[in-house]
C-alpha cells in the first residue's frame, strides 16, 4: 500500500531540527577534539616550565638566587610560571618574598605581566593583578586601582588585596571604605586581606571607620559585618566604639556582633541588662560573653539562664556557668541537686557528662578545679 | 483503506508531538546556552583559589547530617573522609535510622562512642529518638539513634533538631565529598545574609577508586547503566541547575548534597514525611513560604563544590529509583501547587515549575505514547518510512545534541575525565543512550504516574550499593 503522507510539513521542520542538532553535535565534538589538543600542549608546557624553573623559583625562595644564572622567560610560559612563582609566594612569609622578588626583577615580570592585565581571560587578568601586587611595585598602583571599581566582585576585591601589598597607608586612606560600599565582596576574603595588615597600622583607621558608620546609620547587616573586622584590632582602640554601639544600638545582629567582641569589663553592667533580651539570639550572646569575662558575680545570671526558655541559650549559659571561676566539681554537683528547674538540672548534667567524655578539650570547655 | 479523517488525525498528532518536543528541549537548550555563558567564566575565576590560601576563621560552622539506615559497610570510611573535611568548623551527626545491621555497632567499635544524657529538643517531627552519642575521639562526631522512621526525611529531622550549628548539610551514608567542597559551598551564605540553601555539584562514583574515604582515582563507570547515569548527572548540574540559577528559579537542591540554613528549614517544618521526593519538596516549600510571604530569600547551586555518590548498576534498582523520583516529582508538584502562576510566585511559579509540570513531569507519557504512535502508524502504512526515520533523527538528534553540549561544558571547566579513552567513551555513551536507555527510563517514569494516580503504597526502598569503589579497608569492614 502506498505512504498516505508522503512528506508534510512537520515531517519536514523535524527532519530539518533533527539533520540541524545532529550537525550540531558533531561541530561540538570537533570542538572538543581541539580543546583537548590545546590543553595537552599547554600541559605539555607546563611540565617544561615547572622542570626548567622549579629549581630557580626554590633558590630565589632560599635568597641563594643570583641574577647572572637568569634564565630567559618568554611570553608562551609567562602564565606557567607566574602560577608557580605566586604558589610559592603566597607559601612562604618573610625574606623569602624577597628572594622571589628579585628573581621577578631580574626577569622584567612586571612589564611582562604588565600586558596580561589587558587579557580577555579573567583568569590570567586575576593572576596579572596578582603578581604584581606581590611584586610590590609603586608604578603599577594607578592600573590595579583602576581594576576596583571593576562591576565583577572577585576581579574588584584581588585588585583591592594587591593594593595593599604594594602600599599599606596610601590603600587604608584611600580605599578602606571600600569594605563598605562593595557589599558584593565576600566578608571572608575581607578578612583574610585585613588579618594580612599590620594590626598597629590597621588599627586606627579600622577603628574610624567603623564609628564614622555608625553615626552615619549604616544598614544593620552591613554594620555588623564591619564590627566584625574589629577583631583585627587592638582592644585599646575598638573598646570605646564597641561600648558606644552597645549603648547606643538596639539592633539585633549589631548588638551580637558587638557582644562576641567585647572583652572588657566596663561595660558588664550593660551586658547583664541585655540577660533578659526578648530576642533569644542576644540572650545566648550575653551567657556566652559573661562565661567569657568570667566574673564571679554573675553566677546567678547564669544559673536563671539555664532555667531560659530557648534550648540554645540554657545549653550555653550551662556552658559558661561551669567554667566560671570557683565552680568546682563538688559545687556544681550541690547546685545541680539544689535546682528546681528541671530543665536547669538536665542541661548543666549534660554539659558535664559532655566536658567529662571530652577531657582534652581543656581550653574550650572545662570545670575548674 | 484509510480516509481524510485518519491522515487529518494523523497530521494533527505529528504536530503536537513535534510543538511539545520542540517546547521541552528548547527549554532545556536555553538552560544549556545560558549554562554555556556563565560557567566557563565563573570556573576561570575560581582558578585564582587554586593558590595557597589560609582560612579567616570567619567561616559560619556547618553541621554535616549524615543519615544511615543499614549502612555498616560504608558508614566507617565515609565518616573518617568526613572528619577530614578542611574547613575550621563543622560537626558531623550521624543518625542511625533504626538500622537492623551493624551501623551502630561499627560506630561505636570505630569512634569510642558513649551515650550522652541529652535533653533532645524536638522542633520538627520524627520518630522517637533512642539515645544520643558522642565520639570520645572526636570531639565533633555525635550519633543519635532513632526508631525507623521508613524515609530519609524522618532521619534528617532528626538530625535538624540535633545540629548545633546554624547551616546544616544533609548527606548519604555513601557520600564522599571534596575536601575542600564546604569552603566553596559556603560562599552563597557569606555574601548574601538572605541565602537559605545552596546545592553543590553531585557526580558518580562508580568506576572510581577510594581510599581512606577520599577519592584516590577518578575514572568513567565501566557499568553502562552507571556511564548512562553519568551523562544525566552531567546535564543535570552542569546545564540545568547552572541554567535554573542564573534564573532565580531553581526547583531543586539535591538530597545528596545540599547547604541549608537551619531556621529557615524549621519555618517551614522541616522535611516532609508525605513526600518521596523530599529533597524537592523542601525546596519548594521554602519557595512557596519566601516568596507568597514576601520574605527576601535566597536559593542557590554553585557547580565546583562536588561530591560523589554511587549509581545503581542493575535494572531492577534503577527501575526502583526512576519510579520513586517520578513519584517524588508529582508528590512536590501537589503539594505545592499553589506556586503555579501564583502572582508572587516568581520565576519558581512562571518557569520551572511550569516545566516540570507540563514539560518534565508529562513527559514520559508523551514519549511513550509517541514512540507508539509512530510505530502504530508505520505498520498501518499512516506514515512512510521518510517520516519515520524524520521523527526518530529528530528524537535523537536533540538527545544527543544535549548530551554532547554537557559533555562540551565539562570538558571547557572542570575536565574530571582527562583521558581520550574516556572522552571517546563518554561520546559514545551520549550515542548509544537514545537507542533504549531512554525510552526504557520514560517507561519506568510513566509508571511512576500511574502509580502516583493510582495513589498506590509508595515504600521509601532500599538502595542496593555495590561499593566496588570503596577500598580494602571498607571490603574488609563489609566481609
Amino acid at each position: 500500500m502506498e505512504s498516505v503522507i508522503a512528506f508534510n510539513i512537520a515531517v519536514t521542520v523535524a527532519w530539518w531540527i533533527g539533520a540541524s542538532f545532529t550537525a550540531f553535535s558533531l561541530l561540538c565534538v570537533g570542538v572538543m577534539l581541539a580543546l583537548r589538543e590545546l590543553s595537552a600542549s599547554s600541559n605539555k608546557r607546563r611540565e617544561v616550565v615547572n622542570r626548567r624553573w622549579e629549581n630557580t623559583l626554590f633558590k630565589a625562595a632560599d635568597n641563594e638566587f643570583k641574577i647572572e644564572n637568569r634564565r630567559q622567560l618568554t611570553k608562551k610560559n609567562l602564565p606557567h610560571f607566574l602560577y608557580e612563582w605566586n604558589y610559592l609566594h603566597e607559601s612562604i612569609s618573610g625574606e623569602s618574598k624577597s628572594g622571589l622578588n628579585d628573581l621577578g626583577e631580574s626577569l622584567k615580570l612586571h612589564a611582562m605581566t604588565y600586558e596580561l592585565l589587558k587579557s580577555p581571560f579573567v583568569d590570567k587578568r586575576l593572576m596579572a593583578v596578582n603578581t604584581l601586587g606581590n611584586l610590590g611595585n609603586a608604578t603599577s598602583y594607578p592600573s590595579i586601582e583602576l581594576l576596583i571599581a571593576d562591576r565583577d566582585p572577585v576581579i574588584s576585591s584581588w585588585a583591592w588585596r594587591a593594593l595593599f601589598r604594594i602600599d599599606v597607608e596610601k590603600t587604608l586612606e584611600k580605599h578602606l571604605e571600600k569594605i563598605v560600599s562593595r557589599r558584593d565582596w565576600s566578608p571572608i576574603f575581607v578578612a583574610k586581606v585585613l588579618k594580612e595588615i599590620d594590626c598597629d597600622t590597621l588599627s586606627k583607621p579600622l577603628c574610624c571607620l567603623v564609628e564614622k558608620h555608625f553615626a552615619d546609620g549604616l544598614e544593620e547587616r552591613q554594620m555588623s559585618r564591619l564590627i566584625s573586622y574589629l577583631s583585627f584590632t587592638k582592644v585599646t582602640d575598638h573598646g570605646e566604639i564597641l561600648s558606644k554601639i552597645l549603648h547606643e544600638s538596639d539592633q539585633k545582629e549589631v548588638l551580637i556582633a558587638c557582644l562576641r567582641h567585647i572583652n572588657s569589663n566596663e561595660d558588664l553592667e550593660r551586658i547583664r541588662e541585655f540577660i533578659n533580651d526578648e530576642r533569644w539570639e542576644i540572650r545566648l550572646q550575653v551567657v556566652q560573653t559573661l562565661g567569657r569575662l568570667g566574673h564571679k558575680k554573675d553566677i546567678d545570671l547564669l544559673i536563671d539562664a539555664t532555667d531560659d526558655l530557648d534550648w540554645w541559650v540554657r545549653y550555653r549559659a550551662a556552658s559558661s556557668l561551669v567554667s566560671m571561676p570557683g565552680m568546682t566539681e563538688l559545687r556544681i554537683e550541690k547546685l545541680t541537686r539544689t535546682l528546681p528547674s528541671k530543665f536547669s538540672r538536665d542541661i548543666i548534667r549534660q554539659v558535664i557528662t559532655e566536658i567529662q567524655l571530652l577531657c582534652f578539650r581543656e581550653t574550650t570547655l572545662t570545670l575548674s578545679k | 483503506m484509510f480516509q481524510g479523517d485518519d491522515i487529518n488525525f494523523v497530521q494533527v498528532t505529528e504536530w503536537l508531538f513535534l510543538v511539545y518536543f520542540v517546547a521541552l528541549n528548547g527549554t532545556y537548550l536555553i538552560l544549556t546556552a545560558i549554562s554555556m555563558a556563565v560557567l566557563p567564566r565563573f570556573i576561570r575565576k575560581r582558578s585564582i583559589h587554586r593558590l595557597p590560601d589560609p582560612q579567616s576563621g570567619f567561616e559560619p560552622p556547618i553541621t554535616l547530617i549524615v543519615t544511615a539506615y543499614n549502612e555498616e559497610s560504608v558508614i566507617v570510611p565515609t565518616v573518617r573522609a568526613l572528619l577530614q573535611l578542611d574547613y575550621p568548623e563543622f560537626e558531623i551527626l550521624v543518625v542511625n535510622d533504626g538500622s537492623k545491621d551493624r551501623t551502630l555497632d561499627v560506630l561505636t567499635r570505630e569512634f569510642d562512642l558513649v551515650e550522652l544524657p541529652v535533653a533532645f529538643r524536638k522542633r520538627v517531627e520524627h520518630k522517637p529518638v533512642r539515645a544520643v552519642f558522642q565520639s570520645k575521639t572526636y570531639p565533633n562526631l555525635r550519633v543519635i539513634d532513632k526508631e525507623n522512621g521508613g524515609c530519609k526525611a524522618d532521619a534528617s529531622n532528626a538530625g535538624i533538631n540535633g545540629a548545633r550549628y546554624g547551616l546544616f548539610m544533609p548527606l548519604d551514608a555513601d557520600t564522599i565529598l571534596n575536601r575542600d567542597c564546604l569552603t566553596l559551598l559556603v560562599q552563597p551564605f557569606v555574601l548574601n545574609a538572605d541565602t537559605i540553601g545552596v546545592g553543590g555539584n553531585v557526580r558518580i562514583l562508580n568506576g572510581c577508586s577510594v581510599e581512606s574515604g577520599y577519592l584516590k582515582k577518578v575514572n568513567l563507570p565501566k557499568n553502562w547503566l552507571a556511564l548512562f547515569q553519568m551523562l544525566e548527572y552531567t546535564r543535570a548540574f552542569l546545564t540545568s541547575r547552572v541554567g535554573w540559577n542564573r534564573l532565580n528559579s531553581l526547583p531543586l537542591i539535591s538530597g545528596a548534597f545540599g547547604l541549608f540554613n537551619k531556621e529557615a528549614v524549621i519555618k517551614v517544618g522541616g522535611y516532609s514525611h508525605k513526600s518521596l521526593g523530599e529533597d524537592m519538596d523542601l525546596v519548594l516549600r521554602l519557595h512557596r513560604h519566601f516568596r507568597l510571604n514576601r520574605i527576601p530569600y535566597r536559593l542557590d547551586y554553585v557547580a565546583d563544590p562536588v561530591c560523589w555518590t554511587e549509581a545503581p548498576e542493575t535494572f531492577a534498582v534503577l527501575k526502583k529509583q526512576r519510579v520513586r523520583w517520578q513519584r517524588g516529582l508529582f508528590d512536590c508538584l501537589w503539594e505545592n501547587r499553589k506556586l503555579l502562576f501564583h502572582p508572587r510566585a516568581g520565576g519558581v511559579g512562571w518557569l520551572s515549575f511550569p516545566f516540570l509540570l507540563f514539560l518534565e513531569g508529562i513527559s514520559p507519557l508523551i514519549e511513550v505514547a509517541g514512540l507508539c504512535f509512530f510505530v502504530f502508524c508505520y505498520f498501518m502504512n499512516l506514515i512512510n518510512y521518510e517520516g519515520a526515520l524524520a521523527f526518530l533523527l529528530l528524537s535523537f538528534g536533540t538527545g544527543f545534541f544535549l548530551s554532547v553540549a554537557a559533555i562540551l561544558l565539562e570538558e571547557t571547566t572542570f575536565r574530571t575525565y582527562p583521558r581520550k579513552k574516556d572522552f571517546w567513551i563518554m561520546l559514545g555513551g551520549a550515542f548509544v543512550e537514545n537507542f533504549g536507555y531512554r525510552q526504557m527510563v520514560s517507561i519506568w517514569r510513566l509508571e511512576g504516574t500511574i502509580k502516583w494516580l493510582l495513589r498506590t503504597k509508595s515504600s521509601w526502598g532500599t538502595m542496593t550499593r555495590n561499593a566496588s569503589w570503596s577500598d580494602s579497608e571498607t571490603a574488609a569492614e563489609s566481609a
